[in-house]
């Protein structure tokens, strides 16, 4: 079952006069199903941002479809079942980890004795419940990520949408989201995330899609797309980090010139 | 409509811990207790500048407010990107709107209520008495502002904080002069009327909320005209917020 449907999405942004100014997206067909992890990787500037952007209905596609749980991505009902984490977390940074929680709960109108509960099981997970009190401007990076995660968390969502999740964190501080991310696969949820760090992708993702000036230039399973190489001698796969290079020094570039 | 309680309570923590609100009470207070020392020099008139200086300051502490707090305040959420977060949970973008406009008032509520308990303070040890024709004043000044706020926030959807800033004061001078153009539109050809009485139309008249020097001269304002003023500002306000919302929606962040 799809969770994440997009027909031909592409996204061109205008200047303030309404005139074209870049081609961020271009005729990305993809499809995400229910339970995998999907990376969509790809360099800085090549469209991920704008793919997800318009996965949450935050913008608008200039032409194509997309849709999410079969619905578009403005439809109110879809949005308690989707948590999202931007690049970075941007968070009020005048309210504690506490009051965070208790507003983002708030807004999914949970109360009382429930969303107590809920906000000390999430910053018991992301390991921020001893500085709970603590005023998020206060925070090091690695705490302001474990917030963010800590937000998409408290929804207790379907699908999870995370940018760059683990951009800026130091190795256990990644270490710790990765954990979180299989956590919530073995708990069903379906994880979108995309990131330019292959490391981060290759031990994580079911399948990948990777962007590239803004085209989808291939997408699979990760069992399928690393190719197996010199079978007879060594046994060596071929690493992620090889074929994502392989793949965009060789990609077709026709279209381009369009 | 659950969501725009806890959006509204942030806000206003916001509002009240912000550098523009904190220094525009502390600047109208001073103003307010240097009002005695003014009218020292203007003998004879004293409570009648201490009054006129009492109203001014409260409008100016309104519009200041508005136009230095809220012009920032949509955009810089959209800079900041905290509207990402807020926007992918069950809340529509009216529901944003309503909460951050409704903070904004009820801040400005409060700067009133704060300077109203202030002025009537001196007055009361100048004149020894309240004079209920200043509560009508600073009345008609709050519905004033509600209008600009709707117009602030209007151009906040739209232009960065400094062509908002534009704006919006040029639409509070034009909507003093509005009573001048309707008179300018009678003496014009049947073009010239259209185009005139359709500004005087679109634009605000803020010159209906405009009675602070007859209430100075005890020249009394009923409460009939104080409510026609308020369903004036109603209806302006929801008219103009209404046009910020249909933007807001189409607007990409």
């Amino acid at each position: 079952m799809s969770i994440i449907k997009t027909e031909n999405l592409t996204k061109v942004y205008k200047d303030f006069w309404g005139r074209p100014k870049t081609r961020a997206l271009s005729e990305l067909n993809l499809e995400i199903h229910k339970g995998e992890i999907f990376g969509l990787l790809g360099p800085n500037g090549s469209g991920k941002t704008t793919a997800l952007k318009l996965m949450l209905g935050l913008i608008f596609p200039t032409t194509g479809k997309v849709s999410v749980m079969g619905k578009p991505p403005r439809d109110i009902s879809l949005k308690s079942k989707i948590g999202f984490m931007p690049e970075e977390s941007y968070l009020y940074r005048f309210l504690n980890a506490s009051e965070t929680l208790c507003f983002y709960g708030q807004l999914l109108g949970l109360k009382g004795k429930e969303l107590n509960n809920r906000v000390d099981r999430v910053l018991n997970i992301v390991g921020l419940d001893r500085v709970r009190t603590q005023p998020l401007r206060e925070y090091s990076k690695g705490m302001s990520r474990r917030m963010g995660l800590a937000q998409v968390l408290l929804k207790e969502p379907e699908l999870c949408v995370l940018d760059e999740p683990t951009i800026g964190l130091d190795p256990i501080g990644a270490g710790e989201i990765k954990d979180i991310i299989q956590q919530l696969k073995k708990e069903g949820t379906t994880v979108l995330f995309s990131t330019h760090l292959l490391s981060e992708a290759e031990p994580l993702c079911d399948r990948i899609g990777i962007l590239y000036e803004g085209r989808l230039i291939t997408m699979g399973a990760l069992t399928d797309l690393l190719e197996v190489k010199d079978e007879v001698e060594v046994k060596v796969r071929e690493k992620l980090e090889e074929f994502y290079i392989r793949t965009i020094k060789n990609r077709d570039t026709s279209h381009f010139s369009k | 409509m659950g969501s725009v309680l806890p959006i509204f309570k942030t806000a206003y923590y916001d509002i009240k811990r912000g550098r523009v609100y904190q220094v525009l009470l502390l600047f109208v207070f001073l103003m307010l207790a240097s009002s005695n020392a003014f009218a020292f020099f203007t003998r004879g008139e004293e409570i009648k500048i201490i009054k006129d200086f009492g109203l001014m300051s409260i409008k100016l502490f309104g519009i200041l407010f508005i136009l230095f707090g809220l012009s920032r305040h949509l955009p810089r959420e959209i800079e900041d990107k905290t509207i990402y977060t807020i926007l992918t949970n069950p809340v529509t973008r009216t529901h944003i709107l309503i909460a951050n406009l409704c903070a904004y008032l009820y801040a400005l509520l409060i700067g009133f209520l704060i300077m109203t308990a202030i002025f009537y303070s001196i007055l009361y040890l100048k004149e020894g008495g309240l004079d209920p024709l200043m509560a009508k004043g600073i009345i008609l000044i709050y519905m004033k502002v509600l209008v600009f706020s709707t117009l602030v926030l209007f151009f906040s959807v739209v232009f960065s904080p400094l062509l908002t800033i534009a704006f919006s004061l040029f639409l509070y001078i034009a909507g003093h002069l509005t009573n001048y153009l309707s008179s300018l539109a009678d003496q014009k050809n049947f073009l010239g009327w259209i185009l005139l009485k359709g500004l005087y139309t679109i634009l605000p008249n803020f010159e209906n909320f405009n009675c602070s020097d007859s209430l100075v001269l005890g020249t009394d304002v009923s409460w009939r005209y104080i409510g026609l003023a308020g369903i004036y500002s109603l209806l302006y306000g929801t008219a103009i917020f209404l046009l910020t919302g249909i933007l807001f929606k189409r607007r990409e962040i």
